[in-house]
């Protein structure tokens, strides 16, 4: 820039490259998305799940796949999942919308016919497929909590990996009961034998590595 | 946005890239292409070898050319340039920041953009500013102040100043909101509430900005133990090579546990062991940042002591009253800066035995501190006549700066302070007295010393350059008081919020921030207007090409 217009042209990069950069940082994301808050709930359920391609195991039990899941509000919800087939996995949580009974029945035909339609992306990730690491047996842990009355609603939980098979429903019930599903897997908090039902887990743990040692056997 | 409309804006966008990134190509290889001819029709193999033969001992001035030149003076003004570029766009997101704050509840900006704005200010102003300038001012005078014997690895140079270019621009793509300190679980969590989504791209971009910095110190090292001219010995080098040795130093025993922290950071994107597992914890991070993160600070200091002692000499026509603790005291620096990381973690639970050697070594710091100032006094003292030229008036501002600010460090060094006030506006404080005051002021002497031989023998308005100072001045001793008084108090830093009980100190605090803002646009008016004049003086520039060194300074040019 021998020329008289270095400064000028010094000045008109600054000013240039400082608007956009301000541009891309204010239109930067702000949300979206299900939010974990931070205000504490009175109650703590635990779910257990195995993380399995055919469908999610409630309770580690292959005969009840994908089941509709009912929690109270103000309660923080802990996925005990357990890796079952060492296929990749995750966790997500949508919400739908608000509870009604058609509309439960929509998303209830949804789950077959077009699970892509009720997996939205205002989603909160409870479980990464690195949490789930894929070892069979290995069991973790990912929290939500509910709490708010605009938490009331029908919500859907599945594995992005597994999107059509790996999907079920979750139902959080206002306190009140005026939202309220009276049938599938009920978890107020009330009944222990659902709180970490370890026997269950032992029992699947001890199946799973009688499995393994079969494969092995039969590879060697 | 459907994926179809998203589709093909992404193609016409790349379509435009390509023809922008070719069009670039086409001109940077005609001239390479014209060069080497050039070289060869002298008898030269390497065409850049014979530029640099050509330009060795002549000024640089500002040019397209010293993207396609590797000579160590072309890679100095673009490391200059590069940084004050950063310094704007980190300076606008700091400025933004302040107004967002004119009202105790974040109506103007969301919090989660407000904490980009912070980590995006934190993170530019270090790494690519004061770290940038730094390393500007190293290449662009070091050849000439030690009349280097050659200037063998400009290509290796270049590489290094874009790598680290590409960091500072992948940082700002990553619209990381973790802060600059990159603490796990936050900097894990890949959501606009945690870190931001793309923050991985943010531990890449350090990842390369580390790579290109100490690729470049490694360099600086070099061009000063090596190619240094026969007849200079290191006791009679300016003060200024020295606080680059220091730096450089200590820059390169002290950047690998973080550099290793972010790999195993990095690593934990995928499998969280190393931080966040059942058998670990993440304070291990935060001891591995700190371990970098304490001597960064003095980094973005000690090349500015350097530069200030230069600069005294030349406007009070005296040596330094005593070169030997002058250099003594900067090496002390050094030493002192890695065993003073703990006073950051002073909270965390590290145990009162480590608690009282990280404050007591932290006192021990004010020694080489004070040495260094009072040196510098010594210096104006013996002066007979003090010259008050535009860059002597930041010197002297960033002296007064650095005791307000060094003094409040030392009081946040101490505990019991520090139990009260960590996490207050009192640490904003104290780091922007230094920062703003030394760090930038520091390097607007540099650059309006320097400008006539940036723009081919032109000269800044000394009229606009006094109003500069004086604002910069002004709005800086604004800010950080306002910040200093109320921090005290206990007004909490790094919310996009505040309560109303703090509105007289936000509020000062914001129109000194807004001054320092406007300061500086009338730094960029003041360039702009001045090189449109014709040139009127000698291009060879008062710091740069001198026959003697700071002890045997007779009377200037």
């Amino acid at each position: 820039m021998a020329s008289n217009k270095g400064g000028v042209t010094f000045a008109v990069i600054i000013i240039l490259l400082v608007s956009v950069a301000f541009g891309y940082v204010l239109t930067s994301p702000t949300g979206g998305g299900l939010q974990k808050s931070n205000t504490p709930t009175k109650n703590t359920q635990y779910i257990n799940l195995g993380a399995d391609a055919a469908g999610w195991e409630y309770n580690y039990n292959t005969s009840d796949r994908n089941p509709v899941l009912n929690v109270n509000l103000s309660t923080t919800v802990y996925f005990n999942v357990t890796e079952m087939d060492g296929a990749p996995h995750n966790l997500y949580i949508a919400y739908d919308g608000s509870y009604s009974a058609s509309a439960f029945a929509k998303y209830m035909s949804d789950l077959t016919t077009n699970p892509k339609s009720i997996e939205g992306s205002n989603n909160y990730k409870v479980l990464s497929t690195s949490e789930i690491t894929q070892t069979i047996g290995h069991k973790t842990q990912g929290s939500f909590p509910f709490v708010g009355s605009s938490m009331v609603g029908i919500y859907t939980y599945w594995c992005s990996v597994h999107y059509e098979t790996m999907v079920g429903l979750l139902i959080v019930n206002d306190t009140s009961g005026s939202a309220s599903v009276a049938s599938m897997h009920v978890y107020n908090g009330a009944s222990p034998s659902h709180v970490n039902n370890q026997s269950t887990y032992s029992t699947h743990v001890s199946n799973v590595l009688v499995t393994m040692e079969t494969a092995i056997k039969t590879v060697e | 946005m459907s994926t179809i409309d998203l589709l093909i804006l992404a193609s016409v966008v790349g379509s435009l890239a390509a023809v922008l990134v070719f069009l670039v190509y086409y001109l940077t290889a005609s001239k390479a292409e014209s060069m080497s001819l050039t070289a060869k029709e002298e008898g030269y193999t390497d065409s850049n070898a014979y530029w640099r033969e050509q330009l060795y001992g002549k000024p640089r001035p500002l040019s397209w050319s010293i993207f396609t030149y590797d000579d160590a003076k072309s890679i100095g003004l673009r490391y200059i340039f590069t940084a004050v570029l950063f310094l704007f766009i980190a300076g606008a997101f700091g400025v933004l920041m302040r107004v967002s704050l004119f009202d105790p509840n974040p109506v103007i900006i969301q919090p989660i953009i407000y904490n980009i704005l912070m980590t995006q200010h934190a993170t530019l102003m270090i790494y690519m500013f004061a770290i940038g300038a730094a390393l500007g001012f190293g290449y662009y005078l070091l050849p000439s102040q030690l009349r280097l014997k050659r200037d063998n690895m400009g290509h290796l140079s270049s590489v290094a100043y874009w790598i680290w270019v590409l960091g500072g621009a992948l940082f700002v793509l990553s619209r990381s909101s973790m802060r600059w300190y990159l603490y796990p679980p936050l900097s894990l969590q890949l959501t606009p509430t945690g870190a931001g989504a793309f923050n991985w791209l943010a531990i890449i971009a350090m990842e390369l900005i580390f790579i290109g910095v100490t690729m470049a110190s490694v360099i600086v090292l070099k061009v000063i133990f090596i190619d240094r001219a026969d007849n200079i010995p290191l006791s009679k080098m300016p003060v200024f090579a020295w606080s680059v040795v220091f730096t450089l130093i200590m820059l390169l025993s002290s950047d690998e546990p973080l550099m290793v922290g972010l790999g195993m950071l990095f690593y934990d994107f995928f499998n969280p062991v190393f931080f966040t597992g059942t058998t670990s914890t993440p304070l291990t991070f935060a001891v591995l940042f700190w371990f970098w993160g304490h001597p960064i600070v003095y980094i973005a200091v000690i090349p500015y002591f350097g530069l200030m002692y230069d600069i005294i000499t030349r406007f009070t026509k005296t040596p330094v009253y005593s070169y030997f603790s002058g250099v003594f005291s900067l090496g002390l620096l050094m030493i002192l800066s890695e065993l003073v990381w703990g006073h950051h973690l002073l909270n965390s639970g590290l145990g009162i035995d480590w608690v009282l050697f990280f404050t007591s070594a932290s006192f021990v710091v004010v020694i080489p501190s004070a040495l260094t100032i009072f040196n510098m006094i010594g210096t104006l003292w013996k002066a007979e006549k003090i010259r008050l030229t535009t860059p002597m008036m930041f010197v002297i501002n960033a002296i007064l700066d650095f005791i307000i600010g060094g003094v409040t460090g030392v009081m946040l060094a101490s505990q019991s302070v520090n139990e009260v006030a960590h996490g207050t506006y009192f640490v904003t404080a104290h780091f922007h007295f230094i920062f703003v005051g030394l760090t930038l002021g520091v390097t607007m002497a540099t650059f309006y010393l320097l400008y006539p031989t940036f723009s081919n023998g032109r000269v800044y308005d000394e009229r606009l350059a006094k109003w500069h100072f004086y604002i910069t001045a002004f709005g800086s001793l604004l800010m950080s008081t306002s910040w200093a008084v109320g921090g005290y108090l206990g007004m909490p830093r790094s919310v996009a919020g505040y309560f109303a009980q703090f509105q007289a100190y936000q509020d000062s605090a914001i129109i000194g921030g807004v001054i320092i803002g406007i300061g500086q646009l009338v730094f960029l008016y003041n360039i702009a207007k001045s090189w449109l004049a014709q040139p009127t003086t000698d291009p060879y520039n008062i710091l740069e090409y001198r026959n003697e060194t700071n002890q045997e300074i007779g009377g200037g040019e």
